[in-house]
């Protein structure tokens, strides 16, 4: 019944373009929550995901849902909302840049194909694509290689990200900048063996070998460090 | 040493377990519903940590993502009743309850507000954004036009946005109704200027199961006399 069909077409509602930009000025920490009907017929500069489990991600829950119907305009939105976000984890795991183009768009692939399944009730539409894509990309990383050459890999996962890669949508730096504040209230050794399984891909056994740690203290610090940042985060709404 | 299943949903989300115990953890999970549930909080968790990172894939990627979907096919059923996502067409069957004995029968545009003033705006949207039972509904309706509907029950609360409704003439108005068991309810006017419109809707959300648009008099109605323009089901 909705037109989601690619560029908006002129025609009685042309103006549609010019109400798009009078009723959605940016409000900075409101993230996407005033943008989603004109995102769902184009991408634009109010696109933006946000990791709000509740109210702040429903933009990328309707296009899950629509793409699960077989709407391809929709999941074309749906990837330039959330193809950097994906493709930052991909890269930062696989380090090639090759492959994790492979990776990437395997994982959007596989994102089409299982949107269908996709339940809100199950939780949010980000949650559900990143654990698919996240899932994807350690998947790969430990076929391609059985022991990899960890020492120059623990340097780089410590390291902070590159700042060149950051968005400067308002929302977006928000975003990074709450979760990089729920990062710190780990303990150091906490946030390094969530940082190493996260973004290492290392299984926990992994970890231990890297650390030189017994494998019940990473496991109990990778899962009380997850504990803490998710406290974290809700305490920041 | 023995380990507790249950403390395996950290690594489980992070994909820290090896192959074999990732295996053991998901039998696990098909039996433990208060796994299930922490795992799905934790993936919530995980997926935050996704914003830390950003890198632009080439256009390239983009392309090829773009041509694989044409020629792939989705896999599986949809969820019966999707929490909050509701778009199954519905019987009109609430326009023949307004045939029913009359109520009131003044229009009250019911706590109608049209969302002008930026921190009113700002607090009630990110009030009901924020509400543990937000939810979204999308609304059927004529090419061109897409509405949806985030509201909280608990706030008796939700904003409603449409764009691509046509402006209307002087003499005639849009009208917001919740429907109930009584029926439906006026809950305001809107008159677009340029088809788009955000704002605020108060009223008995949580004892209503739908949400239309019509297109009345300019006074609005007490009941709806006009075609239902729009329509979305409320959880």
């Amino acid at each position: 019944m909705f037109s989601h069909g690619g560029p908006s077409a002129g025609g009685p509602h042309s103006n549609r373009g010019r109400g798009k930009k009078l009723m959605y000025t940016a409000e900075p920490l409101l993230g996407a929550s005033l943008c989603f009907v004109p995102a769902l017929v184009r991408p634009g500069p109010c696109a933006i995901a946000s990791s709000h489990s509740a109210g702040g991600g429903f933009l990328l829950e309707e296009l899950v849902v629509l793409s699960g119907q077989g709407d391809q305009a929709a999941f074309a939105n749906l990837y330039d909302i959330v193809a950097g976000r994906i493709h930052g984890v991909v890269l930062r795991v696989l380090r090639d840049p090759a492959q994790a183009e492979e990776v990437t768009q395997e994982i959007f692939v596989e994102l089409w194909r299982r949107a269908r399944r996709f339940d809100p009730a199950r939780g949010s539409a980000l949650a559900w694509l990143m654990t698919i894509a996240h899932r994807r990309a350690v998947d790969r990383v430990r076929s391609e290689q059985t022991f990899r050459n960890h020492r120059s890999r623990i340097e780089l996962v410590g390291q902070p990200p590159p700042f060149d890669q950051v968005s400067e949508a308002v929302e977006e730096q928000w975003e990074q900048r709450r979760v990089r504040e729920a990062l710190q209230s780990l303990t150091d050794v906490q946030r390094q063996a969530v940082e190493l399984a996260y973004f290492g891909g290392y299984t926990y056994r992994e970890v231990a070998e890297l650390l030189e740690t017994p494998l019940g203290t990473v496991k109990t610090r990778i899962r009380s460090g997850l504990l803490r940042m998710r406290a974290e985060l809700e305490t920041m709404g | 040493m023995m380990d507790d299943v249950h403390d395996l949903a950290a690594l489980y989300v992070l994909d820290a377990l090896p192959q074999d115990e990732r295996r053991t953890f998901e039998g696990h999970l098909e039996e433990c519903k208060d796994c299930r549930r922490e795992v799905k909080e934790m993936q919530e968790t995980a997926a935050s940590l996704g914003a830390l990172e950003r890198a632009t894939p080439s256009p390239a990627t983009r392309e090829q993502v773009l041509a694989a979907i044409a020629r792939t096919p989705q896999e599986g059923e949809p969820p019966r009743e999707p929490f909050a996502l509701r778009r199954r067409r519905r019987a009109v069957a609430w326009l023949s309850a307004a045939a029913v004995a009359a109520v009131a029968t003044v229009v009250i545009a019911v706590g109608l507000v049209n969302i002008g003033d930026r921190t009113d705006r700002a607090d009630a949207i990110r009030d009901v954004l924020s509400a543990r039972d937000v939810a979204l509904t999308v609304l059927e309706g004529p090419e061109g036009v897409t509405a949806s509907f985030v509201y909280s029950a608990e706030q008796g609360r939700g904003v409603f946005t449409t764009e691509g409704l046509a402006p209307v003439a002087a003499s005639e108005t849009y009208q917001l109704w919740l429907i109930g068991e009584a029926g439906p309810s006026p809950s305001g006017l809107f008159r677009p200027a340029d088809g788009s419109v955000t704002f605020l809707v108060t009223g008995d959300i949580a004892g209503s199961t739908q949400l239309g648009v019509t297109l009345e008099p300019r006074e609005g109605s007490p009941r709806p006399s006009g075609a239902i323009l729009l329509m979305g089901d409320l959880a």
